[in-house]
């Protein structure tokens, strides 16, 4: 058994004791650490949890459907299940896509459908081998964490997802990169939106958007974080200075008893 | 079923004590401490059934991966041998929606209960737990797709194996009482469910939920805060979640936020088109049948399973062997678990378990010797107190929903 984080092995522990009701259980890992935590807390059941979930690094593989599978797909899920699926036609494959679209809002084009069904119905098919071509061919592992320290490469299978391979996001939904204000602004405090998260209304160019971002800080090391945010930052016309790992290091310490995202405008907008 | 006395202290360290222990979690440490590397491989027992074996989600033990983000875990089917109640760290996991809420306060969480109503509440998790008698139920939680794997003609979906169930003791408060503090209004028709979890695009539907606002106010409909005794997993609902004893799983709302009182049929999404089935017996139809009427997904079928031995096990000639495995009945009692060595020529019919309640597992047991050696084939079947028999051939839908063929493992003896 493994707990992702020191809250919930607290909530745990704190069962197995005698507990008294009226009192604060007595637990350092997850004492509150800011004045926002402060609400009492008299129950072990009632104490506050955080946990940390994995995401995956999975990318989908090689062919002409690819670059829209990784930018579309998987804004909503990761590939696993996708590329789990039994043999299935071109036609069944359009059935979904097309629900995808209609019932669930995925930013498909209709122009991208037949490529998408295509691609589809050929990585997934399952060879005399019992398994998907995609499977089989190379295992993508669904999960893990990532180890490379090359910017373009954590910005393809972390970030583009949802800012697009050209940094410009999604309309609505997703805030652009290119020639963001914050991109371009303070580096602490793009360090700090990896490290945590931002949750809430967050204004970018004078648009407000409301989608979350995940925390980084365990997936990615200070090294990683450094590499990627130089990347973001001299891409796309956007010109600012480099990350460097040891800053990342010091706002990683810095906020290290931190458990939630960062509540978008409210939190980072004193911090620019 | 087992009902708390109302005036019983809901956490007394005597009553976890006892609870614990009854639920075996010595049992729970042996399966727990099995060393598991990382991303360790599997092979499910269909076409591209290649998975990870992960210990990576939060308050989990080793899980068969099917899928990430949003999570979907399998419990691996040799928990299902330990005890017939299914350890919280095993407990499988499914989410539709990827934003899940990673923090939860319950200092600051509220269950609000609204629409038709005449007097909303916004209640905290001390008032629930104080302010109404608690309720403590054994029932199983199963994903209408369990086994969606073994479907023929194959359909898309998670492919699972059998390990998209588990039964726990749920302890919370009844529905009913949260219902009858609010004040149901006359004309109402249904009860809306509504948790957490949001999707990521604006057009994604929410995940809702409604049942008919008498089987919502039966007495045994619950919002469960306690599971095997301990809080929920926060990937199995925490802080709060539905339970709906006897009905599949898609209606176990998780991170119960919000309950709407409607006084007109939900034609939301999630009750209009995903989740439907086949208006048929055991939502059985034929891959090209036509004009079927749907409706939504409702109660659970028996099911039986052999957690003892696998497919492909090999055992001696002459040596006593003890069959062992679980069952359910449903949405009613298991009446009895018929075992056949023979292929379905003779059927034997099974020691029973303690009873925990109609809803929950029963396990089963039965003493067989095996005379000749050579393949045999080994079938389980349930039958409910209603007199519902597993049946002999697998129920096919499009969506791959209510497996309850009656399971086969072939064995080997020499």
């Amino acid at each position: 058994m493994r707990f992702a984080t020191s809250s919930a092995v607290c909530a745990t522990i704190l069962l197995a004791v005698p507990f008294v009701f009226g009192t604060r259980p007595v637990c350092a890992a997850s004492l509150p650490s800011s004045k926002e935590e402060g609400a009492a807390q008299t129950d072990p059941h009632w104490g506050k949890v955080t946990v940390e979930l994995p995401t995956s690094n999975a990318l989908f593989p090689g062919g002409d459907g690819q670059p829209i599978a990784n930018s579309q797909c998987l804004i909503c899920h990761s590939a696993g299940m996708v590329l789990r699926q039994p043999t299935r036609t071109q036609a069944q494959w359009k059935e979904t896509i097309n629900k995808m679209r209609s019932a669930y809002g995925a930013p498909i084009d209709a122009g991208q459908i037949d490529t998408l069904a295509t691609y589809l119905t050929r990585v997934v098919a399952i060879d005399a081998g019992g398994q998907s071509a995609a499977v089989r061919q190379k295992f993508q592992p669904e999960n893990g964490k990532q180890d490379s320290v090359d910017g373009a490469a954590i910005f393809a299978g972390s970030c583009a997802v949802c800012h697009q391979a050209a940094g410009t996001g999604l309309p609505g939904v997703f805030p652009p990169l290119a020639g963001s204000s914050w991109v371009g602004g303070q580096d602490g405090t793009l360090v700090q939106i990896l490290l945590h998260g931002v949750q809430g209304a967050l204004t970018v160019n004078g648009t407000t958007y409301n989608s979350a971002m995940p925390a980084f800080g365990s997936q990615l090391s200070d090294a990683q974080i450094a590499a990627v945010l130089t990347y973001v930052r001299s891409q796309w016309g956007n010109k600012a200075a480099a990350v460097n790992p040891t800053l990342v290091s010091a706002q990683r310490a810095a906020t290290a008893a931190r458990s939630g995202p960062w509540n978008g405008d409210t939190d980072l907008a004193r911090q620019r | 079923m087992k009902q708390s006395t109302p005036n019983a202290t809901p956490f007394s360290r005597r009553n976890f004590l006892t609870r614990a222990g009854a639920l075996g979690l010595s049992g729970f440490l042996a399966i727990t401490s099995r060393s598991v590397r990382a991303s360790e491989l599997i092979e499910l027992p269909f076409a591209n059934g290649r998975r990870e074996l992960v210990s990576n989600f939060p308050q989990k033990g080793p899980m068969i991966l099917q899928r990430s983000r949003p999570p979907l875990l399998e419990t691996p089917f040799e928990v299902f041998d330990q005890g017939v109640f299914t350890p919280n760290e095993s407990f499988y996991v499914r989410w539709h929606l990827p934003n899940i809420p990673t923090t939860i306060d319950p200092a600051e969480f509220r269950l609000k209960v609204r629409g038709g109503v005449r007097q909303p509440l916004s209640l905290t998790l001390q008032e629930l737990v104080r302010d109404f008698p608690p309720f403590e139920i054994a029932a199983v939680n199963q994903c209408s797709g369990n086994s969606r794997g073994f479907f023929s003609p194959r359909v898309t979906g998670a492919q699972w194996d059998n390990g998209a169930m588990g039964n726990a003791l749920w302890r919370g408060v009844r529905l009913k009482d949260v219902l009858d503090r609010a004040g149901v209004a006359s004309g109402a028709l249904q009860a809306r469910f509504r948790g957490l979890d949001t999707g990521v695009l604006p057009q994604t539907p929410t995940l809702m939920k409604s049942l008919a606002i008498d089987h919502a106010r039966d007495g045994e409909v619950m919002i469960a805060y306690e599971m095997n005794g301990k809080p929920l997993p926060l990937l199995n609902g925490f802080p709060i979640r539905l339970v709906v004893p006897g009905w599949y799983a898609t209606y176990w709302v998780k991170m119960l936020a919000d309950i709407e009182v409607l006084d007109k049929a939900d034609d939301n999404y999630w009750m209009s088109k995903a989740y439907v089935i086949p208006d048929t017996p055991g939502a059985n139809v034929t891959p090209d049948q036509k004009d079927v009427k749907m409706v939504p997904i409702n109660r659970m079928v028996p099911r039986s399973f052999f957690t003892s031995l696998r497919d492909g096990a090999h055992v001696r000639r002459a040596q006593p062997l003890q069959l062992r495995g679980i069952a359910f009945g449903g949405d009613t009692g298991i009446a009895k678990v018929l075992v056949s060595t023979d292929a379905g020529h003779n059927w034997q019919a099974a020691r029973l378990g303690t009873d925990h309640g109609k809803y929950g597992f029963r396990q089963w047991e039965l003493p067989v010797r095996f005379v000749s050696t050579g393949p045999k084939t080994l079938l389980v079947k349930a039958i409910n107190t209603a007199g519902l028999a597993q049946p002999d051939h697998p129920n096919w839908n499009a969506s791959g929903f209510m497996r309850n063929v009656i399971e086969a493992v072939a064995v080997q003896v020499s």
